[in-house]
């Protein structure tokens, strides 16, 4: 560690040109037309669960685009061209990117997912942004190790002017209406800007998906003299749409589809999906800047996000399992017995509505029953009758209150040092809950634990949600089941110096940070009454980050530059929770996960070439995780609480823009990396119905791929850019050396102890599956056409009117065999090893699909 | 301002808040017009009894549901029936309640379903496997062959006499009257909780003695509710079992005794303080009650009257007289009616005197533990009324008198005296009287105007001076320990440890005290089934009825099992002993694994013994491993654990990781017996 700190210190640095700062919307120039174009495909990219851990909160089951920037030639293909798959750049899950709109920090507290959905629809006004990648230095925070994004969506950053826009596309959504009116400054110093967008499909590429969202978008700013600004700005993304579910082989075979989607059935005629995500949290930010003097300037932000996100979903006591591909529905479950499979089969792929769910069964179910509750509402001797729902529709809803609270100063000091430092405070207060969303028929439902009521039957407090409220009655829109808040504060300061010299440019930065959450629960469970309502003992971290880099600019082009960081990051709260929906037990020995990398590389910056070479070893040690799923054998939730997880990233990074001919430009880029897990992690399972640890376990890790995402990826694009304002290009990429995610129960002594070493019922499960090579052909076309003899406004007003158009479509040679995602299924049979009785589930990429869009701006 | 008016405009476009109108419920669901072809009595008359019929025509019966699997005492099974008969229908899924409530019609077609019975009660089954057995309806299709009529359609159940119950009511909806639980059994469960979750029968009787089975599932809901005592009507589904006739309910609202016993009127549950307190100086008769308590004396040991036994309920207990010979043992716990008994005073002490004929009552548990109260010879004396036969223990006192037990000796503590009493018919009177400072167990009692104490058997007596630990007090040889109580624990000095080495104890392993079965994967140290007596392929129900246990380990990767599993013998001292030595049953349980385990015998001496040495089995090498086997073992500690004043440690451990490759086997020791001179 020492040699290493003592190398950093040594070597601090910058390459201020090599950086990436992208606020360039204004000249309009075919470049941003393609930007534009990519992040409106980005935009409409659908979102899938990553993990089949079944009680994550909503916003964990994302996957989050990259934004796509500036004239990089490496990100922009990893940011873009690679995301039909998933692509992660250099392996980092999402929460080692992060992302500042006017210098606030937007992650998630409760996971580090950037929450894109904040803003989606709103590209427009969202594309001011400063992006660097790996361990660069930053103006306004210190930064993380993957990618750190500020976007300046402040009124007077955007350029003067008015679009109309609609776009066609074949993907989450259909339409797309847009407006944006940027004021630009005024004579009395104000500006204002007012966005919205309007997107949505009846049904998607998959089916049964439909897509309904809003957007809106304000801003304002006020000049006071040369050196103050303030501004005001607020915008959300109210948005519902209905989600894809993974789906095994065997289903994909009998629907004859690879976008089955076993989530929607029809009610009365139409598509009726159970899995709807929804989500509306407006965010409202102030912001002051104040340039002390030409060398000296301060900003603080302050902003306030609330509002609800939830997804929604069938929930069911004491009735069969109403999805339609579980298990025991299946023709593979019914081997031994080949006279029904075959007519399970039949009817399986004769009859879409046998694939799907089944709503009208639900309804005729919850209503057709006539049940009594005794003592319900907790009153002795209430007894309510009635038609019981067997089935509803419910939610898992969080509800969050986020404050946030950033100041940062730059200033020269000289002409050859900058001086950065920064405090921020955020607050979060989630509130994570179930709501019933439909009773599906019936009158009520009753809010007891059916797990545990299975367990216990013949004790009445076991089985309680609620203790303090017993045998709960409860109808649509009630809350029910979980109710706990996590709060959390982090307090951060840092600072950074960063000196430029001829030859040598080189930084150094330290950041120092505070990290305090705990569960505040709002119900008092039955199984945990001690340990399940009001507030938990914090959990308290203390943070640092130190890193630093040298670039040596052998002159105005070539730089060749190292940069390192090490780094503590606190656990999340969904990793150090083991059952936060019942009670408030955290993993043992709790500690922060430490980060280590250095990259190194050369670049070029030419004018008809660039080059961008880069090396980059990273290691992170002592993560945490938990994994929840329904056993079959324990009729419970399982909780698989994962500690001791390292990871090991090392690979290399190509990328390079040739201006081949006059207008034609070629790019090729490559990633190459190699992600594993390094070492062996510890499993202590329990299940929700009791304390008792269930075992202990070592997962047999070592060396097992880091999954989805491929670990090689090769793009080659050629592009014309016409000087009459038009462009086409075409895109070729190969993705290589993907895995799929790996379910760790698999991986221990218990799964492997009745099996011969080395045989191949041993080897089937321990192997990781490695996905298939894949490719896609991608092509784009834009024009900006300058309407002859048309303005708007008159005298010193009168401005040109543009017809903006271009089409992206996307996988042009319809390659459907793409898995972009998926996962092996947490339940393992024990019993028979068989791997395939509960098969890994896949997402397939779309086939052709297209995007076009056309713009009038003035 | 024109911007500022575009804005406004704008904003009212598109502030619209999105909301998603609800989607329209379907219709209520309509039952299609469906008309049966058959009866379900004609359709069972196509059956022959043991074979199987696929049936191949378009029929249709038409039946109401009278049963399912609501509370679980039926199993992937519906109940249905018309007016001619009832037949079960097996379909694969569970919470079948759901879409088939009873008194709700349903419509069968039978083309393709298989008419079979299951030991004479007559079913509908799905398909055969491949092994030719009937597999139940396919869940995905029932729908295919099960056709929903309308609800609300409730069966009254057939009210009939127990005599005239014949095949043709197979699986109708039955009511018998007057029938009520036998004596023995008001006080039990409807079926077992246990993890084994057994089905339990119980005998119904009605007045004139005529009897029919109840049985239920152990996966009922209902379960672990208590049998109503009264007498009053049942309504049931009738099944048979080849020709054992026999009732299945619903849920506890189908038994409705709450009507006066046979024998008049229910007994209620009271505790024996409460039946002491009813004494009043003179002898009375019990009025309908029924105790419960555990057995504090030792019929086998016969210090004791043989048709006599002690039953302690909490701080009260109480002396029982059945006449006869008592079997039961320290330890059994009973439910016993006492309606109609005597409560007297028997030479100073309250008894209870059975009705002749009473029947001494099972066990409805064994093993259980009563902890002796520690009191003075002076609190005996003073409180002798309260504390009457209930276990106490006196320590530090000393016997004096006769030589032998046997008779009247003194007792004394330094508070005072009492009165030894030893029956000349028990099995220990003519051994030594001890005259050393000991510890005693027993019961106190009065005997005409004088207080007696006695003890049950010698165990009862330790000496004060050397029981300083918690280990294994060396008394008489042989000392033998058969693990068959492991379900209240480990015994007294007995410890299991993982993390064991030559040079380190290890760490406590964790001890499962609930019945374990050989084949369970988990690691731990288990209350197993011996091997004596059973075979490598009795299953998990023999192993569970065995009352002969083992203690056992079941090893596996899991840290400190391979190697580092052992049993551990904690002796107190061997202080005036010589020639110690160890036999044991060492059991391969598991058939069929892969690996070996390699034990041996090591001791050592000291509070906190670093260095074990290890000892000369015979035979030399001792494993287990797959083939199901019990091997006796012999050790010979020779001279060297002679005369120990402090802790000797005894360990069965493995300190060599297993050979092979595959599971680990499961090990059991049992019949572990030290001797010595």
């Amino acid at each position: 560690m020492k040699p290493l700190l003592l190398l950093l210190l040594l070597t601090a640095i910058d390459y201020c040109d090599a950086q990436q700062n992208t606020n360039d919307s204004i000249p309009k120039t075919d470049s941003s037309l393609i930007e534009d174009l990519k992040n409106n495909l980005l935009d409409d990219i659908p979102t899938i669960a990553l993990d089949d851990n079944a009680l994550s909160d909503a916003g964990t089951q994302s996957v989050s685009s990259l934004l796509t920037a500036g004239r990089d030639p490496f990100f922009n293909a990893a940011s873009f061209n690679f995301s039909v798959i998933h692509f992660k750049i250099r392996g980092y899950s999402s929460d080692y990117a992060s992302m500042y709109i006017n210098n606030i920090p937007m992650d998630n507290l409760d996971n580090g997912y950037t929450p894109f959905g904040l803003w989606s629809g709103l590209n427009d006004v969202f594309r001011s942004r400063d992006v660097n990648i790996g361990v660069r230095y930053n103006t306004f925070a210190f930064g993380d190790i993957g990618s750190t994004t500020n976007i300046d969506v402040r009124a007077s950053k955007q350029k003067p002017q008015t679009i109309f826009g609609y776009a066609y596309s074949n993907r989450s959504y259909q339409h797309k209406f847009s407006f944006t009116h940027n004021t630009g400054i005024n004579k009395k110093g104000w500006a204002f800007t007012f966005s919205g967008s309007r997107r949505y499909a009846d049904e998607g590429y998959v089916p049964g998906t439909f897509y309904n969202g809003w957007s809106w978008f304000f801003a304002v700013d006020k000049k006071f003299g040369q050196n103050q600004t303030v501004s005001l700005v607020a915008f959300a993304a109210p948005t519902e749409s209905a989600r894809q579910g993974a789906a095994t082989i065997e289903m994909m075979q009998l629907s004859g589809s690879r976008y089955y989607n076993p989530d929607w059935g029809y009610q009365n005629g139409k598509k009726r999906n159970a899995n709807v995500s929804k989500s509306n949290q407006p965010v409202i930010m102030l912001m002051h800047d104040y340039r002390i003097n030409n060398k000296t300037d301060i900003t603080t932000s302050a902003s306030y996000l609330f509002g609800e996100r939830s997804y929604s979903g069938l929930d069911w006591f004491n009735a069969p399992d109403p999805r339609p591909d579980y298990y025991r529905y299946l023709p593979s479950y019914f081997n031994d017995d080949p006279t029904q499979q075959k007519l399970i089969e039949q009817n399986l792929l004769n009859n879409e509505s046998s694939r799907q769910i089944n709503w009208n069964n639900l309804y005729n179910i919850n209503r057709e029953n006539n049940s009594a509750i005794y003592n319900a509402n907790g009153i002795a001797g209430n007894t309510i009758t009635g038609s019981r729902s067997y089935y509803i529709l419910g939610e898992r809803v969080t509800n969050s209150k986020i404050i946030n609270f950033n100041s940062v100063i730059n200033s020269r000091l000289s002409n050859h040092i900058d001086f950065t430092a920064g405090e921020s405070y955020q607050y979060a207060r989630n509130n994570y809950f179930q709501r019933i969303e439909d009773l599906l028929g019936g009158s009520f439902w009753v809010d007891v634990n059916q797990f545990a009521l299975r367990d216990y039957p013949n004790n009445s407090n076991a089985y309680q949600n609620d203790l303090y409220h017993p045998n709960r009655i409860v109808k649509d829109g009630d809350k029910y089941g979980y109710n706990y808040d996590i709060n959390i504060n982090k307090a951060d300061v840092w600072s950074q110096l960063v000196f430029n010299f001829p030859h040598v440019d080189f930084f150094i930065a330290a950041e120092g940070s505070q990290t305090i959450f705990r569960r505040i629960g709002n119900v008092k469970n039955g199984l945990f009454p001690d340990n399940s309502f009001g507030k938990s003992a914090p959990n308290l971290f203390y943070n640092y980050g130190l890193k630093g880099g040298i670039t040596y600019k052998i002159n105005g082009r070539n730089y060749l530059y190292v940069n390192g960081a090490l780094l503590s990051r606190p656990p999340y709260y969904e990793d150090a929770y083991i059952s936060p929906r019942t009670r408030d037990f955290v993993q043992d020995s709790l500690r922060s996960e430490n980060v280590q990398t250095i990259e190194g590389g050369y670049l070029l910056n030419a004018p008809r070439l660039k080059i961008h070479l880069i090396g980059y070893y990273t290691q992170t040690k002592h993560g945490f995780n938990v994994l929840t799923f329904y056993h079959d054998d324990y009729q419970d939730f399982v909780n698989y609480a994962l500690s001791n997880i390292s990871k090991l990233y090392f690979g290399g990074e190509f990328g390079v823009e040739a201006n081949i001919l006059r207008n034609v430009t070629v790019d090729a880029v490559a990633a190459v990396g190699r992600y594993y897990y390094d070492g062996r992690q510890k499993a202590v399972t329990t299940v929700d119905n009791t304390a008792q640890i269930l075992n202990v376990q070592t997962v047999y890790t070592d060396n097992y791929r880091i999954p989805s995402t491929p670990q090689n990826a090769y793009s080659f694009s050629v592009s014309y850019r016409s000087p009459k304002y038009w462009f086409i290009s075409l895109t070729g990429n190969y993705f290589d050396n993907m895995w799929l995610d790996f379910n760790p129960v698999r991986r221990t002594e218990l799964a492997t102890e009745n099996l011969k070493e080395g045989s191949d019922a041993w080897n089937s499960v321990l192997a990781q599956q490695k996905l298939d090579a894949q490719y896609t052909v991608d092509a784009f076309a834009g024009y900006s056409w300058r309407l002859k003899h048309i303005y708007v406004g008159s005298g010193m007003n009168k401005q040109h009117v543009y017809l903006v158009m271009y089409a992206g479509v996307n996988n042009l040679l319809n390659n459907q065999n793409i898995i972009s995602g998926g996962y092996e299924q947490l339940r393992f049979d024990y019993s028979t090893s068989d791997i395939n009785k509960f098969p890994p589930k896949y997402y397939y990429a779309y086939g052709i699909n297209y995007f076009a869009s056309i713009a009038i701006r003035f | 301002m024109n911007s500022t008016k575009t804005i406004l405009i704008a904003a009212s476009c598109t502030l619209i808040i999105c909301c998603n109108k609800k989607f329209d419920a379907p219709p209520a669901y309509i039952a299609p017009d469906l008309k049966p072809t058959l009866s379900i009595a004609e359709l069972k008359a196509m059956h022959t009894t043991g074979s199987s019929e696929i049936i191949s025509t378009d029929d249709i019966i038409e039946g109401v549901v009278v049963a399912n699997d609501s509370s679980g005492n039926f199993y992937k099974q519906i109940i249905i029936e018309d007016s001619t008969a009832g037949i079960a229908v097996n379909i694969d899924d569970y919470n079948l309640y759901t879409s088939y409530p009873e008194g709700r019609t349903v419509f069968i077609k039978l083309n393709g379903l298989i008419l079979y019975d299951d030991n004479k009660l007559i079913e509908l089954g799905g398909s055969k496997d491949v092994t030719g057995a009937v597999t139940p309806i396919a869940t995905s299709i029932k729908d295919n062959f099960i056709i929903k009529g309308n609800f609300g359609n409730p069966v009254a159940p057939k009210v009939v006499d127990i005599s005239d119950l014949n095949d043709a009511y197979q699986n109708m909806l039955i009511q018998l009257s007057d029938f009520e639980f036998s004596d023995a059994d008001t006080a039990k469960i409807y079926a077992d909780t246990s993890a084994s979750k057994n089905a339990v029968s119980y005998t119904l009787k009605n007045c004139s003695n005529k009897t029919i089975t109840l049985r239920t599932s152990g996966f009922a809901s209902f379960a672990g509710i208590n049998l109503p005592n009264g007498n009053g009507s049942i309504t049931a589904i009738y099944s048979v079992y080849n020709t054992s006739k026999q009732l299945y309910i619903r849920d506890t609202n189908d038994v409705q005794f709450n009507g006066t016993r046979c024998n008049g009127g229910p007994a209620v549950q009271t505790s024996i303080a409460n039946i002491r307190s009813m004494y009043n100086g003179s002898d009375i008769k019990i009025g309908a009650y029924k105790i419960g308590g555990i057995v504090i004396s030792d019929a086998a040991n016969k210090n004791i009257s043989s048709g006599s036994v002690i039953l302690q309920d909490g701080n009260a207990g109480i002396s029982v007289y059945f006449g006869g010979t008592i079997t039961y043992n320290i330890g059994d716990s009973i439910v016993l009616d006492v309606t109609g008994d005597s409560l007297q005073n028997y030479n100073g002490s309250l008894e209870i005197k059975t009705t002749s004929g009473t029947i001494k009552p099972t066990p409805v548990a064994t093993g259980k533990t009563v902890i002796p109260q520690e009191l003075s010879i002076s609190q005996i004396n003073d409180n002798i009324t309260n504390i009457e036969y209930t276990l106490v223990k006196v320590v530090n006192a000393k016997a004096s008198g006769n030589a032998t037990y046997s008779g009247s000796n003194v007792l004394s503590d330094g508070s005072g005296n009492i009165s030894l009493f030893t029956s000349t018919t028990a099995l220990f009177a003519n051994d030594n009287l001890p005259t050393d400072v000991s510890d005693w167990i027993g019961y106190a009692k009065s005997f005409g105007t004088s207080k007696e104490f006695l003890i049950r058997n010698t165990n009862d007596v330790t000496s004060s001076a050397g029981n300083s630990g918690d280990g294994i007090e060396l008394n008489t040889s042989p000392f033998t320990l058969n693990f068959d109580n492991l379900a209240t624990g480990l015994p007294k000095g007995v410890l299991v440890k993982i993390s064991s080495s030559s040079t380190s104890s290890g760490t406590d392993g964790p001890f499962i005290a609930t019945q374990s079965s050989w084949s369970n994967t988990s690691s731990g140290f288990k209350n197993y089934a011996s091997a004596t007596s059973l075979s490598a392929s009795s299953d998990a129900t023999a192993q569970n009825a065995s009352t002969n246990r083992c203690l056992g380990v079941k090893q596996t990767g899991a840290t400190g099992y391979d190697p580092g599993a052992a049993f551990v013998f904690e002796l107190n001292n061997t202080s005036g002993k010589t020639n110690l030595s160890l036999n044991f049953l060492l059991q391969s349980l598991a058939d069929g694994v892969g690996r070996t385990t390699t034990w041996q015998v090591d001791y050592a001496t000291g509070d906190n013994p670093t260095t074990f040495t290890p000892v000369t089995t015979s035979p030399t090498t001792i494993t287990t491993n797959g083939t199901f086997t019990s091997t006796p073992v012999t050790v010979n500690f020779g001279n060297a654990l002679d005369n120990q004043s402090g802790k000797v440690w005894v360990r069965i451990t493995t300190l060599s990781a297993t050979t092979g490759s595959g599971s680990r086997a499961s090990t059991g020791i049992d019949d572990v017996q030290f001797s010595w001179q």
